[in-house]
């Protein structure tokens, strides 16, 4: 008997990316950001985008959250178009700037998308409570962002997109500008808070180190126009703790991952 | 518990130091002011003494109410409808390109136009009344809020626009939730400025027709050769002006993300 026929869905792709280019005109030149990308993302994979800046990481997550249509190509989110994807709240967006609104509380701040979208006032602050808990906010509801650092900032708009929802998590480089020793707890807690989701994630750094670290499979991108140059997937076991740091595996994959780099 | 007493001692010391010098500055020069009057014997027409000046408005009382009463009114409905135009006209710059490209430059444009030239011209559309004066100071409360509620508005950091993106393509819940909010320091500037010129929009209305008003004091002072009554209208115009920026300096302390603590 066919999967289908029971109305069980195919265990298909979550993200899938197939051919895409962007190409604009700046100055009455041609620059193409992105060259025939194509690459997919199972459902509760981690997959993070490695590169120099110019490769079009920022771009390719315009395209895949549905604000910016390629020149070329397609994305599908799970079946559906990442504008119809939008529009129905399953994709969720973390910038390197929390970007938290500074006239509301962390609770508020969480509970923004879900205000947005019309939930009521008394489930929105149920399910922003729990996110803050979840990211390991607790006792901050009330307070207000600039007495918030800028790791706990950055959790808070964890917390903000997750509590919308989504199904896919869009992060755009989101421990970039929390220092090293922030960043290495955020990553750890970010695995726990992953794991407990299940959410596809689509993580875009520049550090090798943190796409060993998180990643299930790491996209190389080389810059200027953006295209894919390697495609690794990370074997290492799932929890992951700072343990694996110490592994064998790990230094492999560091060194391979160094490698591409260096040859872009 | 020392707690409360030493900031009731710090809250006064502060006031002291902020408020001291100029305070003393200005009890200087009025007590000069009145040394020389009396010393020199200046006649009170060139320059009447400040006891002269406060006798004066005490000998006027009711009417002085009722000239106050009067500006105050064209003030603050002046600055009020002036206000909420510049507020719309910004949120219209702030949606549309095209809107933006038509009026923007008019907006600069209207700035240089001199509004005590067309003051007497407004006497002739609305007449002497009070629609003149409120014009007049609608006109000058204007510009100043528009130009900085649109920098407010654009102000806004994509990011956020992006994010409220993702769970609702309202435009209007953006710029309810997000782009006003996040405007506000920048109204607060544009009504600083505009509290100050609105009373100088209320004068400048008077003295084109009025009969009555701070404005028309100062004017019929000036007729009459009555310096004390002109000192009077002056002096109770700049304290109404310091008024009315205070209360708009006031209310601005309560948005906190004016000052950048973030």
């Amino acid at each position: 008997m066919q999967l289908d026929e029971l109305g069980v869905p195919e265990p298909s792709l979550a993200v899938a990316i197939d051919g895409v280019s962007v190409a604009y005109e700046r100055n009455g030149r041609r620059v193409e950001a992105l060259q025939d990308i194509t690459f997919s993302i199972r459902p509760g994979q981690f997959v993070s985008i490695l590169g120099p800046s110019g490769c079009g990481k920022s771009t390719l997550l315009k395209v895949v959250s549905g604000s910016l249509t390629p020149t070329a190509g397609r994305v599908l989110i799970g079946s559906q178009t990442p504008e119809a994807a939008r529009d129905r709240q399953l994709i969720g967006v973390v910038f390197q700037s929390p970007v938290l609104l500074p006239w509301l509380n962390l609770q508020d701040n969480v509970a923004l998308l879900l205000e947005a979208k019309g939930v009521k006032r008394g489930e929105r602050m149920a399910l922003a409570e729990q996110y803050i808990r979840l990211v390991g906010l607790c006792g901050f509801e009330r307070h207000m962002p600039r007495e918030l650092s800028g790791g706990m900032e950055q959790r808070a708009s964890i917390a903000r997109a997750l509590a919308f929802g989504p199904s896919v998590l869009l992060m755009d480089e989101p421990f970039g500008a929390v220092d090293v020793m922030t960043r290495d707890r955020l990553g750890f807690d970010l695995l726990d808070i992953w794991r407990q989701t299940q959410k596809t994630v689509l993580f875009v750094t520049h550090s090798v180190h943190e796409a060993v670290l998180l990643s299930d499979v790491v996209i190389v991108m080389s810059a200027r126009p953006g295209r894919v140059h390697a495609v690794r997937e990370i074997r290492l076991s799932r929890p992951r703790t700072r343990e694996v740091r110490l592994q064998p595996a790990f230094h492999e994959h560091l060194e391979e991952l160094m490698r591409d780099v260096e040859a872009l | 518990m020392s707690g409360p007493v030493a900031n009731c001692h710090g809250m006064l010391k502060r006031i002291l130091v902020r408020y001291g010098p100029p305070a003393l500055a200005l009890s200087g020069l009025i007590a000069a002011w009145q040394v020389c009057v009396v010393g020199f014997h200046i006649s009170a027409t060139v320059l009447p003494s400040p006891m002269r000046v406060v006798q004066t408005a005490s000998a006027l009382g009711p009417l002085l109410l009722r000239d106050i009463v009067v500006t105050l009114y064209e003030v603050l409905t002046g600055f009020f409808l002036g206000n909420v135009f510049a507020v719309g006209i910004a949120y219209l710059i702030s949606r549309s390109v095209f809107v933006e490209r038509a009026i923007y430059p008019f907006l600069l444009l209207s700035q240089t136009v001199p509004v005590l030239a067309i003051a007497p011209l407004l006497v002739i559309w609305f007449g002497t009344g009070i629609a003149t004066k409120v014009i007049v100071v609608a006109v000058v409360c204007f510009f100043p809020t528009a130009i900085n509620m649109v920098e407010g508005l654009k102000a806004t950091d994509p990011d956020l626009l992006a994010l409220l993106r993702l769970a609702t393509p309202s435009r209007w819940v953006a710029f309810v939730k997000i782009e006003f909010p996040n405007s506000l320091p920048y109204l607060f500037a544009g009504l600083e400025i505009s509290a100050a010129t609105a009373v100088v929009g209320a004068i400048v209305g008077e003295w084109v027709g009025a009969t009555e008003g701070l404005g028309y004091l100062i004017l019929y002072g000036g007729a009459t050769l009555r310096t004390d009554l002109m000192f009077v209208g002056v002096v109770t115009t700049v304290l109404l002006g310091i008024a009315l920026c205070s209360t708009v300096a006031y209310v601005k302390r309560g948005f906190s993300w004016t000052t950048g603590g973030g």
